[in-house]
């Protein structure tokens, strides 16, 4: 029986630490309880450790998100693939014919698409680095006339994390990517820019 | 965990209202959860403690039920122990529930795959 608990305690890990650390003793108490050993006891028991440790860790991960965070972090799919995919082409020279930037900027250069690519690239990770503010700040009406507002900032999720990271990293590459095209020109080497 | 308590809203999971029919007529710990579901489904239904556990998570988040100070079980308690009871949205909810499987048993009588209620 000694060994049994220990190998359920084993299972638990599988769990979110959050649950783990609420419910952990409770679900020990109700194996001890239920454990009538046995294979089909134990296949039991695997199955309903895989399906409760996973909607437990699904459930924290949607906690952990505001819908504000989320759409930052989708803002950020295009400006990441524009990145990825230029660096993987021109940075690593391996070939990406499925590149879709390549058919707006080579076909269509100096269009209104290539305009509105260019917009997306450079201000959704902008946008991006915004909503994640304003996803983690709480302003409120200040509770007498000597504080006007109070201003909260909450913990910060590992997706606003990654969001600020990701924003930064696309921003920095694409910044040296500008930069470094247009050099000559900031050096005054090239007369037509 | 939304809960919505009118007709059109979509169903509880079974292992909730097997909750909370548990619940419904005295307070209980987890371990007198599962005895009392297992009793009255005749083992048909066996909640394991991670089912158990994140259903009643997510129920107290909800606000359907809450842990109980009383202790009413003397035969199994432990310190260890925590009861839980529904709370007044959880009976509200679990009415609701007990109403839309009566609509649905009912309309299984209508197209005959239940027998139809003498008298």
């Amino acid at each position: 029986m000694r060994i049994a608990n220990q190998v359920f305690n084993v299972l638990m890990v599988a769990y979110p630490r959050r649950f783990r650390l609420e419910y952990g003793s409770l679900m020990l108490k109700h194996f001890a309880d239920t454990n009538t050993g046995g294979f089909r006891y134990w296949v039991w028991m695997m199955r309903d450790t895989a399906s409760g440790a996973s909607r437990e860790h699904l459930a924290e991960w949607r906690d952990q998100m505001s819908k504000l965070a989320l759409l930052a972090a989708a803002l950020l799919v295009v400006p990441f693939g524009f990145v990825l995919l230029n660096v993987l082409q021109y940075q690593l020279g391996i070939p990406v014919p499925w590149n879709p930037f390549n058919s707006v900027y080579d076909q269509v250069s100096g269009t209104s698409w290539s305009y509105l690519l260019d917009g997306v690239l450079l201000f959704s990770p902008v946008a991006a680095l915004m909503l994640v503010f304003f996803s983690q700040v709480r302003i409120s009406a200040g509770q007498d006339q000597a504080v006007l507002a109070r201003i909260e900032i909450q913990k910060a999720s590992r997706l606003a994390y990654l969001v600020v990271g990701g924003s930064l990293a696309v921003l920095g590459v694409m910044g040296l990517y500008l930069v470094a095209e247009n050099l000559p020109c900031l050096l005054g080497q090239q007369v037509s820019c | 965990m939304t809960i919505h308590t009118n007709h059109q809203a979509p169903s509880l999971t079974p292992a909730t209202f097997e909750i909370l029919l548990a619940l419904a007529d005295q307070d209980r710990h987890g371990y007198g959860i599962m005895r009392e579901v297992e009793r009255r489904t005749e083992g048909v239904v066996k909640l394991g403690p991670g089912t158990l556990y994140g259903s009643i998570k997510r129920m107290l988040e909800a606000g359907i039920i809450e842990e109980s100070g009383d202790r009413p079980d003397p035969e199994m308690d432990d310190d260890r122990r925590r009861y839980y009871r529904l709370t007044t949205q959880g009976r509200q909810v679990a009415i609701a529930e007990a109403n839309r499987l009566q609509r649905q048993v009912h309309q299984a009588r209508e197209k005959n795959l239940l027998p139809k209620l003498v008298g």
